[in-house]
């Protein structure tokens, strides 16, 4: 599997040791078939993955708090939602309304659940990172 | 049902602010869950700290909407603050000429009202200016359906932004202009009566909304 990208005059400048090169032309062209596949970005995939851990469960606060204790990475409900959002305009999740609580302030939750283009996009993004990933030597890399 | 004392209760502003940014759906989902949490961590410590966390979960939430706001629709809001923007700058002194012309068909300078005149030109300017802004940002809001805050605001920052090169960029040169310091306020307030303005469009229709949902409610009862 080739990693480093090769300049013009076939200087590596992305090196990754003991691997082939991969002339720019090439590079650009993984590129381009990767962007045309709509790969997921990486706060997507963490909240994909948080919702489809979740099951029936995944609504705002659930799945704000699976974010955080998996990832120890503090994140702002706008930020779940504006992610919920887009991922449902895609298609990848679908949301229905709950029954609302007091605790709410009588506000109903919204519970969302991964479809099946969902689940096809994060098998396509772990196959496409796996990819890259493979015969890398990460601790050992400049990377 | 016993109320919460004001202290345990999320703070209302803040709650408010999210409102504005969001889709009235999203707006409820996303308060729900602040107020979810915000319950659960007002019994477990002090209501100060939770009110922070309240307050700054809704700063982070209103940055979100917003930025997810222009991202999703980024033309046609850069087309509507633009035509704000046009729109502003062709009718600026509208207000100015109105009064004028209101004034030289009363003749009141030519009377003993001479006081009220002078009164009428020293205030009436700038509140007339505000006016034409809320008017503006009422007009601006009305295109923009579920991003009448953002829209406004968009247009709010791009009129300050405008303010300020000239301000400053007149102070470079030394102009009298640069020291006429009640100007620039004068304008700050105008850019911030047009967010007024979105703000009311966005509350009329929230409360049309409701009113709906309440008819259609009350319909099904029966």
């Amino acid at each position: 599997m080739a990693l480093s990208i090769c300049g013009p005059d076939s200087t590596r400048v992305f090196l990754v040791p003991g691997l082939p090169c991969l002339t720019q032309v090439n590079f650009l062209y993984i590129v381009e078939v990767m962007s045309n596949r709509d790969y997921l970005g990486e706060f997507e995939h963490i909240v994909l993955l948080a919702v489809l851990r979740l099951d029936d469960q995944a609504y705002g606060v659930t799945v704000r708090r699976e974010i955080e204790v998996r990832t120890k990475r503090e994140v702002s409900i706008g930020a779940i939602y504006a992610t919920l959002d887009r991922l449902e305009a895609k298609g990848y999740v679908q949301s229905r309304p709950g029954d609302p609580t007091p605790e709410r302030g009588g506000r109903s939750k919204r519970f969302f659940r991964v479809t099946a283009p969902g689940v096809s996009a994060i098998h396509r993004t772990h196959r496409a990172i796996r990819s890259l990933a493979e015969g890398l030597d990460l601790l050992g890399s400049r990377l | 049902m016993r109320r919460p004392a004001p202290h345990t209760r999320p703070p209302s502003i803040a709650a408010w602010l999210v409102s504005l940014f969001g889709s009235a759906d999203q707006a409820e989902s996303i308060l729900g869950d602040l107020d979810e949490e915000f319950s659960e961590i007002a019994s477990k410590s002090a209501a100060v700290s939770a009110r922070g966390w309240y307050w700054r979960q809704s700063l982070k939430t209103i940055a979100q909407l917003a930025g997810a706001g222009v991202r999703n629709a980024p033309w046609p809001l850069a087309g509507l603050v633009l035509a704000g923007f046009l729109l502003q700058w062709f009718s600026t002194g509208l207000p100015e000429r109105v009064i004028v012309a209101i004034l030289r068909t009363q003749r009141p300078y030519s009377n003993l009202h001479y006081d009220f005149y002078i009164s009428f030109l020293t205030y009436g300017f700038p509140i007339a200016g505000d006016i034409q802004s809320i008017l503006l940002g009422c007009l601006v809001a009305a295109f923009a359906r579920q991003r009448e805050v953002i829209a406004t605001t968009a247009l709010s920052f791009f009129g300050i932004a405008s303010i300020g090169l000239l301000f400053f960029g007149a102070s470079g040169h030394g102009s009298r202009f640069a020291y006429s310091w009640p100007f620039p306020i004068m304008q700050l307030i105008n850019q911030l009566a047009i967010v007024l303005g979105g703000v009311i469009v966005r509350e009329i229709r929230l409360a049309l909304r409701k009113g709906c949902h309440e008819h259609d409610f009350n319909w099904t009862d029966k």
